[in-house]
């Protein structure tokens, strides 16, 4: 008389059970998952939808001309001033998408925000065609799309502040047309305290509740 | 008759019942619908503007539109997005745009879509504008897309 045969254990007495080993790895992931959002977290404390700036990137000044009570006058930004947040575009008037589209859903995301909120955040057009972008026309063009401001800024001036935001732009020659310029696309939010906080690729824009989230909280911790 | 012959002949009478009816395929003009077609309303004194929307293709061919005019522009192009090594977005014209067979095209701000140059006249919000798209098989589409504030 034998004794009924136990089925022989697959895995040596040696080796680890397999579901240890899963256990290990999904821990071993949870912990590089969990390291990876710490760090950040530590790099930008609230999780934008946009891409945030380090703390303290200080926003730059700078000076043309805009349409402000009916009439063309000098217009100095300078960033923070008045206890205001801007949302800074760079763009043109004869952009046939992206541009109408920025300001359209800018002007959105500000309207979802609570009444007093909305007073404190301005919008700002800055022309990446000078030539042709007259501070009436930019008047007229910000204006059919919400409210904000359109500023000429002369060359060279234009050049120096688009360096400093990190815009490019180019003038492309469409055949038998009028020419086109292809430029940066972000739009920057300068806080109450003139720093940079976060940019929004054009692309972002459509979702209007993240960008009004972003806005929000800019807006209440500057 | 024996009995696999006539649930042959009756397998045979369902698969014809069962086939949906012949597609009207006009070949080269295979007929293209359009959904939430737009064009994006900009103000009086500017004169270029987008046409966005979705272009279906039911037809088993792909349909390689090369053309495209508009009664409400001098100039009406096929466009292309694109972003340069230096981060510049702008717009290309380009040949053609195709809408896959069975398939769709977005025309949209971020991809390919129709910008119309030289409006001969101030753009009303709600109005239709007409665009006539060209395939190189010689097809042509026509469609109304309305003036939308984005």
């Amino acid at each position: 008389m034998t004794a009924p045969a136990h089925p022989a254990d697959p895995a040596g007495p040696a080796t680890r059970p397999w579901y240890v080993s899963a256990g290990l790895a999904l821990a071993a992931v949870a912990l590089l998952l969990g390291l990876a959002w710490g760090a950040a977290r530590l790099r930008s404390p609230y999780p934008f939808y946009g891409t945030a700036y380090p703390a303290g990137t200080q926003a730059a000044p700078f000076q043309g001309v805009a349409v402000q009570g009916g009439a063309a006058r000098p217009f100095a930004f300078t960033p923070g001033a008045g206890g205001q947040a801007t949302a800074l575009f760079f763009g043109f008037t004869h952009c046939a998408s992206i541009c109408p589209l920025s300001l359209s859903y800018l002007n959105k995301a500000r309207a979802l925000l609570p009444a007093e909120l909305q007073a404190k955040l301005q919008i700002v057009l800055v022309s990446v065609d000078p030539a042709r972008d007259t501070p009436a026309r930019l008047n007229d063009y910000v204006s059919y799309f919400g409210s904000g401001t359109g500023v000429r800024v002369p060359e060279p001036a234009l050049t120096q502040v688009a360096r400093a935001y990190g815009v490019a732009y180019q003038k492309a020659e469409v055949q038998g047309a009028a020419y086109q310029i292809n430029h940066t696309t972000a739009t920057y939010l300068i806080d109450a305290r003139g720093h940079l906080r976060v940019l929004w690729d054009y692309t972002q824009l459509p979702q209007v509740e993240r960008v009004k989230a972003d806005l929000q909280y800019v807006l209440e911790t500057p | 008759m024996p009995v696999p012959a006539r649930l042959f002949i009756l397998l045979l009478a369902l698969l014809t019942a069962c086939r949906p009816a012949p597609q009207a395929q006009a070949g080269p003009t295979a007929t293209l619908t359009v959904e939430a077609a737009r064009v994006v309303a900009v103000p009086p004194g500017v004169e270029e503007t987008s046409v966005f929307g979705t272009l279906r293709n039911p037809g088993g061919r792909p349909l390689r539109l090369t053309g495209v005019e508009s009664p409400a522009a001098d100039h009406a192009m096929l466009m292309v997005t694109r972003t340069d090594a230096q981060g510049r977005t702008g717009m290309q014209m380009t040949d053609a745009l195709t809408v896959p067979a069975g398939g769709e095209l977005v025309l949209s701000d971020t991809g390919d879509h129709i910008m119309l140059m030289g409006l001969r006249a101030p753009l009303r919000e709600g109005e239709p504008v007409a665009l006539t798209l060209t395939d190189d098989a010689g097809g042509t589409h026509t469609l109304q897309a309305p003036v939308v504030k984005p």
